[in-house]
């Protein structure tokens, strides 16, 4: 241990510390070294060892007993009284019912409200506020208070509140704020020891009212830090900044260069102040600098270098003081990169915790009767089935995901089972029914549905109280192992110990509620409270401005001080305006925002190593530094010629990064055009295949060498490649039952595919109403359809056969397979293949305009030796064959003889190049791997 | 001819302005705000309400700039800064006003007001009077597309479960006549316009829901309302009744016969008109006479006299005939208008129904309904006024900027504050800055012709000035020239131009009209005898179809630049002339559509360039990657994402490494890669991301997705491998991207109920939802890049150069398939609201109201082209493509541009100087991770259970005994299964006869637990019970472990002792610890 440090050595803050030690050790001179009869109200409890220090300084004692060191709130806790507290918990029930059965508010959050009216209650508790008790009296003193006629709508804000604080204040229960007051009072009743407070902010009526109490019965010691800063040659500026009286910039400018010519904030307060130096010298050291920063990468970057720094310059303690907490986060994240752990002393409201998000996912999944987008999310959650291995879930879960998106499945726990049963009798898209490596076990699969049902089984109900959808709750999570998982997080079991706390709080409420309800106020209860995280033991840590009260830091870092952070904005109350406030005896706004300034100038007269961030421009928008700041810039730029920004940072950090760079980094990009083994050369290809080499080498290389798909994903629409594969499907069946459509009267053929059509849709029409709208665009085509046809049966074609799958060898080690949609004959023999498409004819026309690009007639032709080939474009009211402009079986034998010396090129070691154009790019979903984008500019 | 600032500035007096582009009109408003403050108004009695939040910080911070120099400047300056805003006498009293200003308004409770009407808005109905009907608490939501497709989904679901109802015969029927694209255009359209049609139907009773206007009686009286503008007569058969009509049949008759006269052509249809007629069924009488005289394409057949036939007589039987019919044809497009409207007005309210649920039951209200809220709550009287005292802010000054672009239904909210404010005696002055000329945001529901309206309706009531000011402190007087030139001959919807004039005479000027790109005529013809040969796709790639006018212009534009930044020069607000550099340029288009071919030039030539490309962001390659791998991290199965990612500049796989995976057959590719990882045939490239993969996936669902993220950014070394990977000009654009998409998720984790997977999910619906998507990343302030913008976005922007790129373009596809409006400016409500579908189905009666909106649309178009060419500081350079089209904006300018020779084109007298760079020692240490800090050790079970029982206990020691079990549970959070064992340990420990002696107050003197004492060397100790016996002193201290071995705590022991041996001089002080099983073991 070192010996304790001498004071004359010491920070700024020892300089506060001592006198408060000298004022304690003076009152109780007879009784040192046992101070144990001295109390000391504490801001927080970080206080307590420098202020022990100071003693321990100042008294030169072996031991010093010290004096009763703790927070006001702490000691009112002390005090025991009668009856029990009612929790606010049952508190929010019996307001909310009063609200519901005056149906004042109709479509309205009524939780909302209730926390609001709450929180208005307590106020008026806590500053001692009694409304009259005549409504109109209230009445009358609101409109004094707002200076205006009554009118509706102040008559019903006056009517409310009155209203419920009389009915809540009845019924006798002694709530918090109620009960804290008994004890204040009871404590200054009973005061007999001296009292130490130490303040930093005026103080708020109801402390300042026991003091008062206290007062009479004992002596009481104000140390207030405002005042002992004043009294601080190296706090004018600040001083004069911040609190200063109305006097203009530039006199307070002169007053400070004439008298406190050393109170510039640009060098320690240690060295002499030598005005001339700022000027010009590339290094100053500050007592506080400030760095606007372009963007919150670069806040955050900036931050995290200047820790580093002062870590390596061996700060022991270290602040980060968050006014905007993504920053924060940020901030916090790069520190971790470079091995810098941060204690985090502000909390985190549940609701933003992966915690919670297990139990609401739950709750989502209930509702939405197993979405399959919740329901996956929530077994994807680490804290889910906590009793199995990571592994055995993560492989259920992905097993039933991959069945999901196979069979496209979108909801209900029933259609899940029948999957992982492997009875599914959906119309599954295209694929078998189940792999056979899933088969093999999926009983984890249904081992982890049947957990869910279960567990649904016990929330199934529509109205409870609040208990009883906790027990319910609780009953679920446990048979989920979610209570297991949370139970071995630190946030979760501070969380489970809310919940259990609001379950025992609430169990003799009998008020019920819906399912929407208690889902609603367990949302609200999960926003209000904070987690935190008390596993970090380091000496950065994260706070935020209220925390810091009359501590000290080896160097501070203000983050996101900016207009709208500093003074931050709390919201405020939907109850009256600050006029009404402050005539009722309640606080201000104005109250607030002195108590951040107040904050401000004591962290800063504290702490002689502080730099403040903020974002100067966001979005590319200006954004103003915080109003306490700019004054204290401009006045001290005014005073002492320097403006305090920080301009080293923004060059060292472009250069001070910590990175992983263990490896070396990579060659620019370029085209890739690999050269594909013979193992991997296919020995079938299909006719979209063909068109795929053609369109490009290396998109036809990743479909069909390295054999890359999409992943499927749940389609709950109806969408155009659906409508393909219906009228095919409808097509194929009213050819195979007509044939030869001329032997039929027209309106009977009319009335058959009609019919196939609405059979064909039925499944998707019961699914999805919109599916009619497809229906309906089909069957408008249906006429055309039939003329088309007929025409071509009129040219002598006949329909010989559909849907037609083929194999044909071309090679020893190549087939060509596909499956051709229609083929027609002739009478003479001659043969025509068909194949039908949605689309605009001229599109189909251009897709054929050059020779070769379009593979699949010509390949279709030369599988059938047809002598015709052609797409039927089939559109609204529209139908009619496009054929190539070429000669058909010159062009199908172009296309094999081709086809046939790609191959040979292939095998003999030609490279497969990216070189799809544009058009082809556009919808190419291997862009993200051949990266055109990324070379195509070089 | 500058304007009378002495009267804009007046503090008292309410003043309309009417400025020109770059007039400096934020100059005049925070000028305004100035003397306002100067005359003793509160920062909290000004509200100051901007088109833009950019411009309410600009305004803001320029407020801050000026009071801040009259705070510090000399007297001098102080003075002539007032001077310059018209303030006349100048004593001391008003020096020392002026000073005090900037800490007066800095600090200033309640702030001014510097808002958009949104936000303005929020700021109101957070406060709005409970009983008002505006829901408490609503969350104001950004991005409504996600929402709307829900709705979607919601309403087709309720059609579904009643599919013979009439909302779903109503769709049926919108199906069959529109299909399913155009009738969702339709009603989506609908459903954005519904603050009109809440407008509309607002005077109507509201149905019990109390949800406001809207509902079935609405749709009902609208199309009632409709029936009677288009005449409809719901009895009347309009072609039954004409073929009926013997005038018609006379009318057949007589053109057939003048017909017969003529040539073969004219007789056959002379033929079909007779034959026609001769049809006995009415309607397909009708249409085979509309067959005979109209083309497919609804257009009416042309039919003229021959040599032969009189003239006039033809011509009169033709237009007698075609005026009959299309009488009965336009009767019919009415018809046909009011089913449509009768139909869709049913399914759209039904829609919007769905749309307001939604958004009702998840606490949230978009721009619309909070506009709408507003105005029916100032629209009520009680609250109108009571919204006056509410806020905290009492107003007396109200200034306006960009008025042009108000709606009308912000324009009624500031009517109805107004008027609640004189009713409460404190009727504000009302400052209005404007521009109809630069009213351009027609398709947000803005109305330029407000203007007008609300100039005059100041100026009766408030008594107001009305100023115009077409000085510019902008641009030069070439680029001037060209503006005055395109509009002094008043185009299209211009009623008065006044001549600009720029303030800076001697600014160097150029404007630059370059030669139309035009398509060399491909020849077309090929050549049919070659024999076929079939293009080898692995040796040649296929030609790009395009290579037309529009890449002729990328080219020459691309080219252009690179001169432009090699030989001119440009002059600095300080009259510096300095070269020109890539960022003193902004290209402009009036659609993204082809930017494409644009950027890709630019690429070609490496010229930095930035596109605010809205909404492009998740669709760039590198944001796609982080998307497939995080995608991969929670779908491990995902072999195309992993392919992905592995192939991206993360792992920079090559694709033998592909083709290694893709040569094991089995399995997913990650189980593959981890058998080759496993097998020592693997590259570096593969080892190194399996093992990064490998532990990123066990992070995946333990890590909040920010944290995640940050993890592969550091891990991978990302940054720094996409900047190897890529093109230097791609460098700062990809950076900011990938930095983009942090922020994104860094938003997404502050969000509630975070997830990996639901983060994937948002995502997907960002991309999916049109213009909300996020946007790609900006560039920091360092770039030096060329910017392109749409005219939309560069309002308020400026350059020195300026290029409009296609600007010959003078298609504009007309709208389809939505709202027709009529709400005459001052109007409390529209005059007019139906839906029209394509061009056909319009009729005749709707027309004036058709063309006022055609005309109004040529209008802004021309607005347009005004706010692009005075964006302009010195030059403007135009390019075009196709054939030259006069009405054109290349036309209309190419018109007007002079020949002259280009001033810029100039050695610069100084070369930028470098900024100059702080040179920064950088400590390498900084370069290296600096391990601080740990985690701590989880509490064991025993260890908690430890902390437990030592809290049960100092409340339960007497005196003082703090019996409640349920409060001291609460307090320590000792769950329910520990509680009753602890509670009966801590007894059995108090009641041991042994330790009665520390425990029961009769037999010591005194005792305190949890004891804080100082030692000399400055440490806090605290000891966990000190009993004080006449003679002696007890230390005590509570352990929890089994054993009782006190040889680890020897020296602790010895500390306390010798601590309180100094305090208790006289005792002998001994020291014990004592065991969970109550045994007491006196130390050493
Ligand atoms: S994106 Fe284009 S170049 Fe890349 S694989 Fe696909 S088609 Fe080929």
């Amino acid at each position: 241990m070192e010996p304790i440090k001498d004071s004359g050595t010491q920070t700024a803050s020892a300089v506060f510390f001592d006198s408060v030690a000298r004022h304690i050790l003076a009152q109780h001179k007879n009784e040192i070294p046992d101070l144990r009869r001295a109390v000391v109200l504490l801001p927080n409890y970080h206080v307590a060892q420098p202020l022990a220090q100071a003693l321990a300084r100042a008294a030169q004692q072996p031991a010093l007993l010290l004096p009763e060191m703790i927070t006001l709130n702490d000691w009112a806790q002390t005090v025991s009284i009668e009856p029990a507290v009612t929790p606010d918990t049952c508190r929010a029930t019996a307001l909310y019912q009063a609200l519901r059965a005056r149906r004042w508010f109709a479509d309205a959050d009524l939780w909302g409200i209730t926390s609001e009216l709450l929180s208005l209650l307590d106020e008026l508790t806590q500053h001692h506020v009694t409304l009259p008790h005549n409504e109109e009296d209230f009445l009358a003193q609101l409109e004094r208070a707002y200076q205006a006629r009554r009118n509706a709508a102040m008559q019903f804000e006056a009517r409310v509140v009155h209203e419920l604080w009389y009915a809540m204040s009845a019924d006798g229960e002694l709530d918090a704020a109620r009960a804290r007051q008994q004890r204040l009072a009871q404590l200054a009743q009973q005061a007999d020891a001296p009292l130490v407070v130490l303040l930093a902010s005026a103080l708020a009526a109801p402390e300042a009212r026991f003091l008062e109490a206290y007062a009479e019965h004992a002596p009481v010691k104000v140390f207030d830090l405002r005042e002992m800063a004043a009294q601080q040659p190296e706090c004018a500026v600040l001083q004069l900044a911040l609190c200063g009286a109305v006097s203009h910039l530039r006199d307070q400018a002169t007053h400070l260069r004439e008298h406190f010519p050393q109170a510039a904030l640009n060098h320690p307060s240690t060295k002499p102040s030598v005005l001339s130096s700022v000027e010009g010298s590339g290094r100053t050291e500050r007592r506080l600098s400030l760095f606007g920063a372009h963007s919150l990468e670069q806040e955050a970057r900036a931050a995290e270098a200047q820790v580093r720094r002062w870590l390596l310059a061996g700060k022991q303690s270290i602040a980060l003081v968050a006014q905007d907490r993504l920053v924060a986060r940020r901030v916090r994240a790069l520190l971790e990169r470079a091995g810098v752990l941060v204690r985090d002393e502000s909390g985190w409201t549940f609701s933003t915790l992966a915690v919670s998000t297990v139990l609401m996912r739950w709750l989502d999944a209930l509702q939405s009767d197993f979405y399959h987008q919740d329901l996956l999310d929530l077994l994807k959650s680490p804290f889910i089935f906590a009793d199995q291995s990571a592994q055995e879930r993560k492989q259920a879960v992905y097993q039933l995901e991959q069945l999901v998106r196979k069979h496209g499945v979108a909801s209900h726990l029933d259609a899940f089972f029948e999957l992982a049963h492997g009875e599914t009798g959906a119309p599954a898209r295209g694929t078998p029914v189940c792999s056979p490596l899933l088969r093999s076990d999926p009983s984890a699969v249904q081992m982890a549905l049947a957990r869910l049902r279960q567990a649904a089984e016990v929330l199934r109900k529509n109205s409870d109280t609040l208990g009883g959808w906790l027990r319910a709750l609780d009953d679920s999570l446990s048979i989920l192992g979610v209570l297991q998982g949370l139970a071995a997080d630190e946030a979760g079991m501070q969380l489970l110990q809310a919940l259990q706390t609001w379950q025992q709080e609430l169990a003799a409420d009998n008020t019920r509620f819906s399912r929407a309800e208690w889902r609603h106020w367990l949302a609200q209860q999960l926003d209000a409270h904070t987690f935190r995280d008390f596993t970090i033991d380091s000496p950065v840590l994260l706070t935020h401005l209220a925390a810091t009260r009359w501590r000290h830091f080896d160097a501070v870092l203000l983050l996101g001080c900016d207009a709208s952070h500093l003074p931050g904005t709390d919201s405020g109350s939907v109850w009256f305006n600050d006029a009404v406030r402050g005539t009722l005896g309640l606080p201000t706004r104005e109250v607030d925002v002195a108590r951040q300034r107040d904050d401000l100038l004591a962290l800063l007269a504290m702490n002689d190593t502080v730099l403040v961030t903020w974002q100067a421009s966001k979005n590319g928008e200006k954004n103003l530094l915080s109003p306490y700041l700019e004054m204290l810039r401009a006045l001290h730029e005014l005073a002492y010629g320097d403006e305090l920004a920080e301009r080293e940072l923004g060059v060292l950090l472009e250069q001070a990064q910590v990175r992983t760079a263990d490896f070396p980094l990579p060659d620019e990009a370029a085209m890739p055009a690999p050269v594909v083994p013979q193992s991997l050369i296919p020995r079938r290809i299909s006719a979209s295949g063909y068109n795929s080499l053609v369109a490009c080498p290396y998109q036809f290389y990743a479909r069909h060498m390295l054999r890359l798909n999409e992943l499927d994903e749940v389609r709950e629409g109806v969408e155009k490649r659906d409508y393909g594969e219906w009228v095919h499907d409808i097509l194929h069946r009213f050819h195979q039952q007509f044939p030869v459509l001329g032997e039929h009267p027209r309106a009977a053929l009319e009335q058959a595919l009609q019919h196939i059509s609405s059979e064909v849709f039925a499944p998707a029409v019961e699914r999805d109403y919109l599916a009619r709208a497809w229906l309906l665009r089909w069957q408008q085509a249906i006429p055309a359809y039939l003329d088309a046809q007929l025409k071509g049966e009129a040219e002598g074609w006949r329909y010989q056969n559909g849907e037609v799958p083929f194999e044909l060898p071309l090679t020893e080690e190549l087939t060509m397979h596909g499956r051709i949609d229609r083929v027609d004959v002739q009478s003479e023999g001659a043969v025509r293949v068909l194949d039908y498409k949605m689309m605009e004819a001229t599109r189909l026309r251009s897709k054929l305009k050059e020779a070769g690009e379009d593979v699949q007639l010509p390949c279709y032709a030369q599988v059938y030796e047809a002598d015709e080939a052609a797409f039927l474009s089939i559109e609204q009211d529209k139908v009619v064959p496009v054929v190539p402009p070429q000669d058909l079986p010159e062009l199908a034998q172009a296309n094999i003889e081709r086809l046939l010396a790609v191959f040979a090129q292939m095998r003999g070691g030609a490279a497969l190049p990216a070189h799809g154009v544009d058009e082809a790019c556009a919808y190419c979903e291997m862009r993200g791997l051949c990266r055109k984008s990324d070379w195509s500019a070089a | 001819m500058s304007m009378n600032n002495k009267v804009a500035l007046d503090p008292q007096k309410s003043v309309v302005v009417e400025a020109c582009a770059g007039s400096g009109k934020t100059w005049l408003l925070v000028s305004r705000i100035v003397r306002l403050l100067l005359a003793g108004v509160k920062p909290g009695e000004i509200l100051a309400i901007t088109f833009t939040r950019k411009a309410a910080q600009e305004m803001q911070a320029r407020l801050h700039e000026w009071l801040h120099f009259l705070a510090v400047q000399d007297d001098e300056e102080v003075k002539k800064f007032l001077r310059e805003r018209a303030l006349d006498e100048i004593d001391d009293a008003v020096l020392a006003r002026a000073r005090g200003l900037y800490r007066d308004f800095l600090l200033a409770q309640p702030a001014i007001t510097i808002n958009t009407f949104h936000g303005w808005f929020m700021q109101i109905i957070q406060c709005a009077p409970l009983n008002s009907g505006v829901p408490v608490g609503m969350q104001l939501l950004e991005r409504t597309a996600a929402l709307r497709e829900e709705a979607w989904q919601a309403f087709a679901d309720s059609l579904r479960a009643a599919p013979e109802g009439e909302t779903a015969q109503a769709m049926q029927w919108l199906f069959t006549e529109y299909g399913l694209y155009s009738t969702r255009a339709l009603l989506e359209n609908f459903v954005h316009k519904r603050a009109e049609w809440w407008a509309y139907t607002n005077h109507l009773p509201s149905p019990a829901s109390g949800r406001g206007a809207g509902g079935e009686g609405a749709v009902a009286w609208a199309v009632e309302q409709l029936r009677g503008e288009l005449q409809v007569d719901l009895d009347a058969d309009p072609v039954a009744d004409a073929c009926a009509d013997a005038s018609l049949q006379a009318a057949v008759q007589a053109f057939a016969q003048t017909l017969a006269s003529g040539t073969e052509t004219q007789c056959g249809h002379a033929g079909k008109l007779q034959a026609a007629w001769e049809l006995a069924d009415a309607r397909q009488r009708f249409a085979a006479l509309s067959a005979a005289l109209y083309t497919q394409a609804d257009e009416p057949r042309s039919f003229k006299p021959t040599k032969k036939q009189n003239a006039e007589t033809f011509l009169f039987a033709r237009d007698a005939l075609f005026g009959k019919l299309q009488a009965v044809r336009d009767a019919l497009a009415e018809r046909a208008a009011l089913r449509m409207n009768q139909a869709a007005l049913h399914c759209g309210a039904a829609l919007l129904e769905h749309y307001q649920e939604l958004k009702l039951r998840s606490q949230q209200m978009d721009f619309t309904d909070l506009e709408w809220q507003v105005c029916r709550l100032l629209n009520q009287s009680d609250c109108a006024e009571y919204m006056q005292y509410k806020l905290d802010s009492r107003y007396k000054h109200v200034l306006l900027d960009e008025f042009q672009d108000t709606n009308p239904l912000q324009w009624q909210i500031l009517q109805a504050w107004f008027s609640a404010a004189a009713a409460v005696d404190a009727r504000p002055t009302v400052f209005v800055v404007g521009d109809p000329k630069q009213s351009i945001y027609r398709f947000r529901r803005a109305d330029a012709r407000l203007f007008g309206v609300v100039r005059e309706f100041l100026q009766l009531e408030f008594g107001a000035h009305y100023l115009t000011q077409n000085e510019t402190r902008r641009n030069a007087p070439a680029v001037l020239e060209a503006v005055n030139g395109v509009f002094a001959p008043l185009p299209d919807g211009f009623v008065d131009f006044e001549e600009h004039i720029a303030h800076h005479q001697g600014l160097p000027g150029h404007v630059e009209v370059l030669p139309l790109a035009v398509a060399a005529k491909a020849d077309t013809e090929e050549t049919r005898d070659e024999p076929l040969s079939l293009r080898n796709p692995l040796v040649e790639p296929r030609a790009e179809v395009q290579s037309g006018a529009r890449e002729m212009e990328a080219e020459q534009f691309a080219a252009h630049i690179a001169n432009i930044v090699a030989h001119w020069s440009v002059q600095d607000e300080g009259g510096v002339v300095r070269r020109a550099a890539y960022r003193d340029i902004m290209v402009l288009v009036r659609k993204r559509i082809h930017l494409r071919v644009y950027e890709h030039a630019l690429r070609a030539r490496h010229i930095p360039f930035l596109t605010s490309r809205r909404g492009g962001l998740l669709d760039t390659l590198e944001a796609g990657d982080i998307q497939a791998l995080l995608t991969f991290l929670i779908t491990p199965f995902a072999d195309l994402e992993l392919a992905q990612a592995l192939r991206s500049p993360l792992f920079a796989c090559s694709d033998e490494d592909l083709m290694q995976l893709a040569a094991d057959a089995e399995g997913s590719w990650w189980s593959r890669l981890q058998r080759i990882a496993q097998s020592n045939t693997a590259s570096p490239d593969l080892l190194r991301a399996h093992r990064l993969l490998q532990s990123w996936l066990g992070l995946a669902d333990k890590l909040p997705v920010h944290d995640l993220l940050d993890r592969i950014y550091f891990e991978g070394d990302l940054l720094h491998r996409y900047a190897a990977a890529l093109p230097a000009e791609l460098h700062e654009t990809v950076r900011a991207n990938l930095q983009a998409f942090m922020e994104i998720a860094l938003n997404v984790d502050a969000g509630r109920y975070p997830s990996l997977p639901r983060f994937l999910a948002e995502l997907r619906e960002l991309r999916a939802a049109e213009n909300e998507a996020p946007d790609e990343g900006r560039v920091g302030e360092v770039g030096n890049a060329l910017r392109i913008y749409t005219v939309h976005e560069a309002k308020g922007l400026e350059a020195p150069i300026v290029w409009l790129l296609d600007a010959n373009d003078t298609q504009h596809k007309p709208d389809s398939y939505g709202v027709l409006l009529d709400w005459p400016p001052n109007a409390p409500r529209p005059a007019h609201f139906s839906l029209f579908s394509d061009k056909r189905g319009r009729g005749v009666r709707r027309a004036p109201c058709f063309d006022a909106d055609e005309a109004y649309a040529r209008r802004e178009e021309m607005n347009l082209l005004y706010v692009a060419m005075t964006r302009a500081k010195q030059a403007l350079l135009v390019s075009g493509n196709g054939e030259p089209a006069e009405a054109s904006w290349y036309g209309r300018i190419a018109q007007v541009a002079g020949q002259g020779g280009n001033p810029l084109l100039a050695a610069a007298h100084s070369v930028v100087p470098a900024q100059e760079k702080l040179s920064v020692e950088v400590d390498a240490a900084l370069l290296h991770p600096l391990p601080v800090g740990q985690h701590a050790a989880r509490m064991t079970g025993e260890q908690r259970r430890g902390i437990w029982l030592h809290a049960l206990l100092q409340h339960l020691v007497p005196p003082n005994a703090l019996a409640d079990k349920a409060i001291l549970q609460q307090r320590f959070g000792i769950p329910s299964a520990e509680m009753e064992s602890l509670w009966r340990q801590a007894h059995h420990l108090l009641a041991l006869p042994a330790l009665q002696r520390y425990f029961d107050p009769q037999h010591y003197r005194s005792a305190c637990n949890e004891m804080p004492y100082v030692n000399a060397r400055g440490e806090l100790k605290r000891i966990d019970r000190l009993v004080e016996f006449d003679d002696e002193v007890w230390v005590l201290d509570y352990k929890t472990g089994e054993t009782a071995n006190p040889a680890p705590y020897r020296t602790q022991m010895l500390e306390y002792r010798t601590a309180m041996q100094a305090v208790y001089a006289g005792k002998t002080v001994r020291c014990a610890l004592l065991f969970a099983d109550g045994t007491l073991c006196e130390a050493g």
